[in-house]
Parts: structure tokens; sequence; C-alpha cells
């Protein structure tokens, strides 16, 4: 650990720190706009310029010593760049020396020279970095000029120039815009793209005064696209969700939990007057870093627009507002007397665990065989152990069986870190980790330690050494095989993939000393491919990540929401429905007697079949705790944007139940919050850092099989988001993939709309070949529910005729 | 008390009976008031192409030391746009009983949009009516809410309490008349 002083303090810091850490360690402040954390230190803006100074050792071994016999410090001929010199024994920094203070206001100056003077209009405006740092480190000298009223009015710069001009309103996709004026080519987005999600898309163009950004892939892909707003340092490249919503300082910031996938990113929920406009993410250095995917980023618009605000009950056949209590009298009537086996009470996917205790609660009381979450998978995910993300980065191997990047897109990046071999930075003991310097541009890709295997080709087939397309539906071989080589024994063939490739991924998994294993919904949703890892988990010691299409699947299973027996959204059965959150299925609406939905926006099965409806909180907006993939409990914090008398799930729970005659198990939020913290002693007091509920759990798979040809491929985008027209011109239209002989065989054209209709609601997609397919696979975006099934479906073609 | 003090004190009142009165007869006649005083807020437009001068970006807001404004900005449609530039005030609002009339929006204005004018004539009933709107405060305006209430019930023209030697530059285009 060298030691070093920085101007009168003495510090140690860990070996690889650089200059810029080291003189925050010490308690000093430097400017810098380029230098950033997750990525490669580079040296571009030259704003943490300071005056460096080390010993030298002589021929003897020995320091140069000066004539008091004290190592002498040999003062680097320039100022150096903080961000991109390495922390030495004996170091001396000085960033408060004249030349330094000078040097700083005058790169300020520099930066200055061609940004537009718009921050009143800038987005950025208050949470500018250039903006801050001007105020700190620009000129100290005051320079003025006489206006033509005679005042004397202070410049910024000391030279006059015409600014240069350029693109100011660059749409780089549906979500970001670039405006090349404020650019200050800190080169923090182009870095981003390629050592994150390792997509090359932007790059500086032309050069001098002339640079900027460009990039030859306009949209930007869609995925990680939106975290470039998040870390550009000027107003640069903003998010057009939030484009002129406000100001940075007048929005309530929320920080809470995204509970779109099971991977708990921290958020920021930025509201103002009742609308959520903007969605950041938060540091957690644990979880996701500072990234998010642009699903959760951008994927906000739903939550605003179209709120159910008062309960509706049908009264000859329409849909009509009511009052509470008119709707408490209502289900009083119609629940008089009822059977508690009839009773269905069904929770949705991002449901907090108080809701989903207060639920498995009510369905033990009720002794009612119908309850459950929205996208349980037939194998219950707290079975598997659980792994902390940052051990992914110090295994050896890993075999991904899925979409990370669509099923748990934060997964996807620490895999991509995992390929780069950047094991987690060393900390300070306040806990904050260094800049790495091992970090570089354009790392190589480790490909040979990641095996990948897919019913489709995924984002991450051309980052892995060996990466195979299965049809759907065999991925109970392709594990079942797998699993006969690890234990040596012949494996049954497996459609898609050679032998000797499996082969190749068991020789590297077994030689690996730590490996990891990541499945998806697919694997979860074949019960014996799942208990196989579960097996070789324990037998092998290998490390399981499993991405659950439900986000708070780990938990709400584990609170006594699983219902091994029946499928609670899926199949017909309860006569009396209570479902909060989400829509079940037409027909599970058709076989019941009652239907009261608790939605928090009114969609088309509810508007025909729900006998009331209540108005109901989005996730943004409860407060609760989740358990993520990972066991670690997360909390959650409501951005306040409900509308007045939405409920959450343990308020709608107590108002049917009253309405049965019976006491509901929590009345409100801070009961259930004491009765489950009673119940199952959760880590609710710590801090998120070492909060894990991971109860070791055997319970029951659901037994069954998927029968259907079209599979359903996970995406990090929900249904509800489609709700934003933004959302949708981005997405466009959902792709119907087809390998091409299995288009010829049902008569599909390429490029053709056609209307799909499953079991989980009607698509009108359009046909894409895809040779990369493998033979039989027809594969449709899920958009969130039942994403890695297999079910059964129809095709038309839009004129009305079977296709 | 001698006759000469009584008839002292009578010839002051006399002098003052027949002299003109300090006091104006409100609102009868109107009140003479200084260019610079701080009455209602004027947004301003721009001469020449009558668009807004206010671009929405809150920093009068930002400034007010008793939280009045309330402002959301929208994008312009280039097409139509109603102010210069990419941004404008779709909701402007000033809660006129919050004011205190201090002049911290004007001079955070990096446009000069919003001035503090010279009405001051702003009584009136419910709470609600306090809130000035964007159509309120707009140049064009003559007359603060209850004013042009009275005005369009009576149909006659706004009738101001007051009268200013100028208007100072920075109302460029306000009359009160």
């Amino acid at each position: 650990m060298p030691k070093l002083r920085i101007n009168d303090r003495e510090i140690e810091v860990p070996e690889g720190t650089s200059v810029l850490d080291a003189i925050f360690h010490a308690g000093y402040d430097v400017p810098y706009f380029c230098s950033e954390r997750h990525l490669s230190p580079i040296g571009a803006c030259r704003m943490c310029l300071v005056k460096v100074g080390a010993p030298r050792k002589g021929k003897d071994g020995d320091w140069i010593r000066d004539e008091a016999g004290n190592p002498q410090i040999f003062w680097f001929p320039k100022l150096m760049a903080a961000c991109t010199t390495r922390a030495t024994e004996g170091m001396v920094v000085d960033t408060l020396a004249d030349e330094v203070r000078k040097a700083q206001a005058g790169m300020v100056e520099f930066h200055l020279e061609n940004h537009p003077l718009d921050c009143p209009t800038c987005d950025k405006g208050g949470a500018c970095e250039l903006q801050d740092r001007s105020y700190e480190y620009g000129l100290f000298e005051k320079y003025y000029t006489q206006t033509q009223n005679g005042l004397k009015t202070v410049l910024y710069s000391r030279f006059e120039f015409t600014k240069r001009h350029a693109d100011k309103h660059h749409k780089l996709s549906e979500f970001v815009v670039l405006d090349r004026e404020r650019c200050i080519h800190c080169k923090r987005c182009v870095r981003y793209f390629e050592e994150i999600p390792g997509e090359e898309v932007l790059d500086f163009i032309e050069r001098g005064n002339h640079t900027f950004i460009g990039s030859e892939e306009i949209p930007l892909p869609a995925g990680f696209s939106g975290n470039i707003t998040d870390i550009c340092p000027v107003g640069a490249l903003l998010d057009l969700t939030a484009r002129f919503r406000a100001r940075n300082w007048e929005f309530e910031k929320t920080p809470t939990v995204d509970m779109n996938d099971a991977f708990g990113a921290a958020i920021w929920v930025d509201s103002r007057s009742g609308r959520i406009e903007r969605i950041r993410a938060r540091e957690h250095p644990e979880t996701n870093q500072i990234w998010i995917s642009d699903a959760a980023r951008f994927g906000h618009g739903w939550a605003s627009r179209d709120r159910l605000t008062e309960p509706l009950l049908r009264k000859d056949g329409e849909l009509v507002p009511v009052s509470l209590a008119e709707a408490e009298a209502f289900l009083a009537e119609r629940l008089s007397g009822a059977k508690g086996e009839e009773v269905g009470l069904l929770l949705a996917a991002d449901a907090t665990l108080e809701e989903g205790y207060a639920f498995a609660e009510a369905a033990r009381a009720l002794k009612t065989p119908h309850f459950g979450f929205e996208n349980a998978t037939r194998y219950p995910v707290a079975n598997l152990p659980a792994a902390r993300y940052e051990e992914l980065l110090e295994a050896e191997f890993a075999l991904v069986i899925g979409d990370p990047a669509e099923e748990m897109p934060n997964l996807y990046l620490r895999l991509q870190e995992f390929l780069k071999g950047v094991t987690p930075a060393p900390r300070y003991y306040h806990g904050t980790p260094i800049a790495d310097l091992r970090l570089e541009e354009h790392m190589p890709r480790r490909r040979e330690r990641l095996a990948v295997f897919a019913p489709y080709p995924t984002r991450l087939h051309r980052f892995a050494g060996v990466a195979g397309v299965y049809p759907p539906g065999s991925v109970g071989a392709l594990v079942g095989a797998l699993f006969a080589i690890l234990n040596g024994k012949r494996p049954e063939p497996v459609p898609g993939v050679p032998e000797a490739e499996l082969r190749r991924v068991a020789e590297r998994f077994l030689a690996a000393k730590t490996r990891a294993v990541v499945v998806g919904a697919e694997v979860l949703e074949a019960p014996a491919a799942a208990q196989a890892v579960a097996d070789l988990a324990r037998a092998k010691g290998a490390l399981v990540f499993a991405m659950p299409p439900a986000a708070g699947a780990r938990g709400l299973e584990a609170v006594g929401l699983w219902n091994p027996k029946g499928r609670g959204w899926e199949e017909p059965g309860a006569g009396l429905l209570l479902a909060f959150g989400a829509t079940p299925p037409e027909r599970v609406l058709a076989a019941a007697r009652l239907r009261v939905l608790a939605l928090s926006h009114l969609d088309p099965r509810a508007r025909a079949q729900a006998d009331l409806v209540l108005p109901a909180k989005t996730f943004y907006e409860k407060r609760g705790y989740t358990v993520n993939a990972e066991g670690r409990v997360l909390e959650l914090r409501p951005a306040p944007t409900a509308p007045l008398g939405a409920m959450d799930g343990i308020e709608a729970l107590a108002f049917w139940l009253r309405g049965m005659g019976r006491k509901p198990p929590a009345g409100h939020y801070r009961e259930a919050r004491e009765r489950l913290h009673e119940r199952h002693k959760l880590p609710l007091d710590l801090p998120e850092e070492v909060a894990f509920w991971r109860p070791k759990l055997r319970l029951a798979a659901r037994p069954g099989e998927d029968k259907g040809e079209l599979f359903l491929a996970p995406t990090m985008w929900r249904a509800r988001m489609l709700a934003d027209p933004r959302v949708r011109a981005a997405l466009g239209p959902p792709r119907l993939r087809a390998h091409p002989e299995t288009a010829r065989r049902l008569g599909l054209d390429p490029g053709a709309t056609v209307e799909v209709e499953t079991g989980y609601g009607r698509w009108e997609a359009r046909v894409e070949l895809d040779p990369a397919l493998a033979e039989g696979a027809l594969v449709l975006p899920a958009w969130g529910r039942g994403a890695g099934r297999r079910v059964a479906y129809r095709l038309r073609v839009p004129a009305g005729g079977e296709a | 008390m001698s006759v000469m003090a009584l008839a002292k004190a009578l010839g002051i009142t006399l002098r003052h009976f027949f002299s003109r009165p300090v006091t104006v007869p409100y609102p009868d006649a109107p009140v003479a008031i200084k260019p610079r005083f701080h009455g209602r807020h004027v947004l301003t437009r721009h001469p020449d192409s009558g668009l807004e001068k206010c671009i929405g970006c809150s920093l009068c807001a930002a400034a007010c030391p008793a939280y009045a404004i309330y402002v959301e900005p929208a994008e312009n449609d280039p097409e139509n746009p109603v102010s210069i530039g990419e941004r404008y005030a779709k909701v402007y609002e000033i809660n006129m009983l919050r004011c205190i009339f201090c002049g911290n929006c004007e001079e955070a204005c990096p446009t000069g949009a919003i001035v503090l004018g010279n009405e001051f004539e702003l009584a009136d009933y419910r709470y609600a009516d306090f809130v000035y709107t964007k159509e309120d405060l707009l140049l064009d305006t003559v007359g603060s809410r209850p004013q042009r209430r009275e005005a369009a019930r009576t149909g006659k023209p706004v009738k101001l309490g007051f009268e200013v030697p100028y208007v100072r530059p920075e109302l460029e285009g306000v009359k009160y008349e």
C-alpha cells in the first residue's frame, strides 16, 4: 500500500489507486469531467491537472536523498492529469499551488469557449458538472467588460471568439437527444458503449475544434443507451422522456428499486406535481453500480397516464365511477356467505414482500387453493441457491442458458464485466471503491470464459466461446445432456447443438476453479432441468444466478405465496376473484362469478369483464421491501404520485376480506410489515450491503410441461409500457421470428403483418425470417407475460382469413 | 390664552381650508406613483416578433423567497412557436397572496420576461382568484383580475387607479391607459 503526501496530509491508499482518488481520500478536491469510476481513465478533459513529484532511486537501489537525508522529490516537468497518474510510494501531490489553480481555471475557460450559454433552457441546468466546476474552479481573476449602459459585467473568458455552431437537436433515438454544441468531448459516452454493454456505436468524428460525437447506428440500439444521459457531465445527452418537464431542483427525488425485473436495480424516481417525469439510475455498488436498462429508465410513461382514480362498478353492463362506500356495500352484498375455498387471490409480479405476506396469510386462513402471483414459474426460484452478483466477477467460467440482456439486463452488464476479467475494485474503509486503473479502453473480452445457449441468438452470443441455439422446448434435453457429460455418462443428443460443443463446455466447466450457472425463465419452466441445476450447484459448488420472470419471485415464494397445486394466474377455478396489480387471462376471468380487480390502469380485458375495479398503486408508489434475485432485501420508497384513494395490495385485500366479514391479516402497511418481521425475521434494519434473506426452502415444483409451439421470448420491456407512444415508436411492432422452413410450412411471408393470439393476449406482429433459429422455432416477444414459455397460438392475417 | 393665539390657530385652519390638499381622493382620482414602484408582474413579449420572452426556465421560481411562482415548461412547436428558442412556459402562475413584491424574480430572469409592473389594485374575494395565470400576466392584459371582471360586468374599460410619469424601459410595450 503506497504512502503519499497530498498537500499537507500523509495518506495510505490501495495499490492501483489513481492520484485523483488519493486526493479525494485525503479530503481535498480536484475538478474533473472525463473521469468516471466505472470507465477507463483517459485524461481527456485535462481538468484534474495537479503538481506531482516523486522520489527517485539511484544506481545503488536506494532513494536519492537531499542534504537533510530525506528522499529528494523530483517534480514532474509539467502538471499531471491526476486521473491517469498512479499513486506511488513517497509521491508528493500539490493541488493548491498557484500554477495548478491557474491551469485549472484556464481549462475551465477553454471548456467554456465553445459551450453555449443556454443553461436556462438546458435540462441539465442545476445538475451540471460544468456549471459547478465553472463556479468552483473558473477564472479567479475577474475580467470585466463595459456594457452599453455603462455598467461593468464580469467576463467568463478573456478571449473573444465566435462560438462553434453545430447540430443542437440531434435525435440519437426516441429516448436520447444529442446537443453537439454543448458537448465538451469528455468521451464518457463513447467509452461507456464500448466498455459497459460492449457495443461500439458512438465515436468522435473529425478532429480538433470540429470534433463531434456521431454514430452510424441511428437510432441507438435500445437496451442500455439511457445510461449515457446520466454520465454526460454536461447537457449534451439528455433524456427525451423528461425533456423540458422541470428543472433539476424542482423534482421530488425518491430513491427506490426498479421492479420491472428481478435484478433489483436502484433507481431515483423524479416526479413533479404528481407525475413521474424521469427515472435515473441510483448508485448501488453491489447491485447495479450506476447502470440501469432502457426499459427501467424510459419505460415509466405508463405510470402517469390515464390513471384510475376512483372505484368503478359495473352497472347495466357499463363500468361507472362510484364512491368507496358504494363499492364496499356491493362487495359486502356479493360476498356474504361466500365460502373461503371459492376465493381466488392473485397478486402482481412486482408486489412487495408485505403484500405477498398478506395475500399468503389470507389464502391460508381462507383455505383456498386459488392463489399465487403473476408469472410464477413451474420451478420455484427460491429453491435455487442465490449468489451475490459480485461473486460472478470472481468466477472463472460461466454457463448461461437464457437471455440475460432481456431477462435481467443488469446481470448482462455484470457478465460483460466478467468477460473483461475485472474483479470488484478494492474499497476504502468508508466503502467507496477506488477508481480502477486496471480498466482500459478496448479491453479484450475473454470469450473462453463464457458459454451461452438460448432458443434464439441473444446479445451475449457474439461474446461467448461456445454459443448454441437450440429449438425451443429442448432446454431439458440440453441441461440433461450437459449434466450427463459432467457426470461422465453418455448424453442423449440435443437437436441443434453438437455433442462436441457440449463436451467443450463441460471440459471448461470442470477445469474452472469457480464457476457460475446463469439460468433464465425457460429453465425455471422446465422443473427437471431446474432441479438438475440445483443439484449441480450443490454437488459441484457452482454459483447459481436464476432470472425469474416475476420481479419479486424469490421473496413472494419465500413468504408463502408459492402454490404448487394450481397455477393461480393461469387456470380458471376460483369463483370469487380478487386480482391485484394486473388483469388475469380472459379464461380465468370468464370462469369467475365475481371479478374484483385492483388496477392502476383500466385495460380492455378489465373493461370488458371486471365487476368492480379498485384504483391501485404502481410499484413506484408503494412502500415496502422486496428480495431481489441474489436474495438481498431492498427497500421500496413511495414516490408522491399515487392518486388519492389508490390502494396497495394490503389495503385492497383488507377491503375484500372486510366485505367477506373476515379479519384481514393486516389492515395497512405498518401492520403487515410488523407481522412479516415477526414471522420471518427479515433483516430489515441492516444496511442493504449486508441485508440478505435466503431461507433454505424445499418447495415442491409444479408438474407439467409446455405443449405449445410458439416460444415467448423474454423482454426487458413490459406490455404496460407500450401505453406510452414513445415506447411504441421505439420498439416498433412485435417481431414474429421464424426459421425460413417453419415460415414456409406455416405460409408466413417475411415482412407481412399477422395477428398472433395466445393465452396472454393478441398482438399485431411482423413476420421476420431468421435462419439462425433452430428449425421449427417460432419466437414472439413476451413483453412480460409468460416469458420463457411455449404456448399454443392462433395466427390470422389482417384480411381475416386463417393463415 | 389670548385672543391672538386663537386667531393664529384659526388662521392656520383657514389657510389649509383654502390651500390644495396633499391627499388624493382615490379611487375617484388616480394616484401618482414612481416609475420603479413594484406592482403586479407583467410577462413581456419581444416587441417586433410578438413572441413571449419567457423560456420557462423556472429561475424566477427558484429565486422567489415566498415560493409564489410555479412554472411548467413545454417544448415549442418549431412551426408555431410561443417563445424564442426551444422551450416556453406552458403554465406560469404567481400566487399574488404569497408574493412579497421583492423583485427577485425580475432580477433572476435571464430574458427579462417577468417584470414587476405598476398595478397594485389586486384585492379580491376568493383565494383561488389570487393565483394569476399567464393570461392575467401577459403584457396585453391591462388591469388585475377583479378590475377586469368589473370592466366586463359594466362594459366599460378597465379603470386603473394610478398614473406614472413614464413606463420604465423594462416594461417595453406596456400601456397603462
